[in-house]
């Protein structure tokens, strides 16, 4: 029973892992760009593809492989603000919204169209899971862990060192406020969507590597993530990350319980609660109108 | 013959979902993005109804509606208050959970395999008969929808309910009930996402969870967004012209040979992908917003 419940934290703390980079990312662009972006599970999606296409048909490296994934899914970010997003902005919320539909519906789409709907899996040597104390541990998840937490420490430390992360966070505050300090919307919008493409690629990938490959892996947690963001408070970025990591591990011990088939109906039932008892999340701070 | 009812029969029952979701979004600014899930709700109802309990076809409808009106009564109580965007998120998950209840509580709703011998109405007079007068039917009932809701635009409800989506606050000001109202308008579109989906079901004859995906949602904005959104006769236009793409371009699949079936179906969701796209950035007001008055172009652009 203990060693059960152990495994089933272990677990949670993977999941939360990799929902922390794109609850993050959702939560930034919700804040930034002002709407919940429908197609943050296609930016996991492409990387994903792109990092197989290079190590399993081009037999590239695999940090080549990885770093060739995470341009592309950050160029398919910058297209979609430079492309679409960008006309958009000062429209209500709705058409926004909307957009990010067709968005995710060309590219998830423009997958299967490029890559058929089969699965695929990253050409990775077989693992031993290993024991420690209670439980066992596959290797990839700790590299996981690894990354996630190097990542989220990195945009921790941009947005307390480096003058473009202030900047952002600024913007994320108080739009108007910032723009009166002389900061250029633009390139912080920018600069944000390459942030939170780069954070969603990095997950895709690692989530792909963890299973399998498939044209709806990102849509597949997308709502995961979203709950996990509004969980945690979508003003403050990094509650969504804590948020991410809660949820992971509310929905591993959830199905000690619950069949294993309504994962995705906890992440629901925990959005509607802490949206009815705190409706600006567990770490937010105001509600935003 | 069969092919050009079933396009019509789609037309209508995609008009009847377009009209339903215009009532919430055009009409009162609600963003309803588990649409699907009350349509998947009174398919399920009256396909369950009368083949597993023998009911009869009407009752079966009925039922149908009700029930998804019934779902949306408390999601509606709990979750009507949130931001917009909030509760757009919400309804998302509400669909999904519908969905993963469909496809795991077998003993009830068949589960994966679906629910096949769903009757067609006037199937006792032969299929040649009944398929002609089944359309009939269907666009009866969305005639009488299309008529409920032209009612409902043109009576002091329905300027409320305009006044709800222009500023809420103002309607609140004047000692409105709006949340009372929004629940209201989301149970009337829910009963009738619920029937189309009950007319749906027993015109196709057989049913599975994967019929019910957030595809269908986004199908009914695309129709409402096409045709234009809280004009009356935008959902009818934006419908057919959704259908008669969709329909159409399975019909070239027959003929063109460029691309296999599966890249000429993904194909076919790339460029509806895309049209929305376009036009969101470029008339967000639809293909009937040109008749329409600067004025409501503006208020067509606030929802």
């Amino acid at each position: 029973m203990i060693a059960e419940l152990a495994q089933h934290i272990v677990d949670g703390v993977v999941l939360g892992a990799i929902l922390a980079l794109p609850a993050l990312g959702l939560a930034l662009v919700w804040r930034i760009a002002g709407f919940p972006h429908l197609a943050h599970g296609s930016l996991m999606t492409i990387a994903a593809y792109a990092a197989w296409l290079a190590a399993g048909v081009w037999h590239l490296p695999l940090p080549l492989a990885v770093l060739f994934g995470l341009a592309i899914s950050a160029a398919t970010g910058v297209g979609m603000h430079l492309g679409v997003y960008r006309y958009l902005a000062g429209r209500p919320m709705l058409n926004l919204f909307i957009a990010s539909i067709g968005v995710e519906l060309f590219l998830r789409y423009g997958v299967i169209f490029s890559f058929g709907s089969d699965f695929q899996t990253f050409p990775l040597p077989a693992e031993r899971g290993v024991r420690l104390g209670l439980v066992v541990v596959r290797p990839l998840d700790l590299v996981l862990l690894g990354v996630a937490f190097g990542a989220l420490l990195g945009v921790w430390w941009m947005f307390r060192g480096t003058q473009i992360g202030r900047r952002m966070r600024a913007v994320s505050d108080n739009p108007f406020l910032a723009r009166l300090s002389g900061i250029s919307p633009a390139r912080i919008h920018l600069a944000m969507w390459i942030l939170v493409s780069v954070l969603a690629g990095a997950a895709g990938i690692l989530l792909g590597a963890r299973n399998v490959i498939s044209p709806t892996l990102g849509w597949d947690v997308l709502l995961l993530a979203f709950a996990a963001a509004i969980f945690g408070g979508i003003s403050n970025p990094f509650g969504a990350a804590v948020g991410a990591f809660l949820m992971g591990l509310v929905s591993q011990l959830g199905i000690m319980w619950i069949p294993t088939s309504y994962e995705e109906g906890i992440a629901f039932f925990l959005i509607m609660i802490v949206l009815l008892v705190r409706p600006r999340g567990l770490f937010g701070e105001a509600v935003r109108a | 013959m069969t092919y050009v009812y079933t396009v019509i029969a789609f037309g209508l029952i995609y008009t009847m979902l377009a009209l339903g979701l215009n009532l919430q979004m055009g009409f009162t600014g609600i963003i309803n993005f588990g649409y699907v899930a009350f349509v998947a709700i009174g398919a399920y109802t009256s396909a369950l109804l009368t083949v597993d309990l023998h009911w009869p076809l009407l009752a079966g409808w009925a039922a149908g509606a009700a029930l998804a009106a019934l779902a949306s009564y408390p999601l509606g109580l709990l979750t009507i208050r949130l931001g917009g965007d909030y509760f757009a998120v919400v309804t998302l998950g509400f669909s999904e959970l519908a969905l993963l209840v469909v496809l795991n509580e077998r003993q009830l709703t068949h589960g994966a395999i679906g629910i096949t011998g769903i009757h067609r109405p006037f199937a006792a007079l032969g299929p040649h008969l009944s398929a002609p007068l089944a359309l009939l039917t269907i666009a009866a009932l969305t005639a009488f929808t299309a008529y409920l809701i032209w009612q409902i635009g043109h009576s002091p409800l329905g300027r409320l309910l305009r006044a709800i989506q222009a500023n809420e606050s103002a309607a609140q000001a004047l000692g409105k009930n709006t949340v009372g109202y929004k629940v209201l308008v989301l149970v009337v579109g829910s009963a009738i996402a619920g029937l189309a989906g009950a007319l749906y079901a027993h015109w196709v004859q057989y049913i599975s969870p994967d019929q019910f995906s957030p595809d269908v949602t986004f199908n009914t904005f695309i129709a409402l967004i096409l045709g234009g959104v809280g004009s009356l006769l935008g959902p009818v236009i934006g419908a057919f012209v959704l259908i008669f793409f969709l329909q159409g371009s399975i019909v070239l699949q027959d003929y063109v040979h460029i691309f296999s079936a599966n890249q000429q179906s993904a194909l076919r969701f790339m460029i509806i992908g895309l049209a929305l796209v376009l036009l969101i950035v470029f008339r967000p007001e639809g293909i009937m917003g040109r008749m329409k008055s600067r004025r409501s172009r503006r208020s067509a652009d606030v929802s």
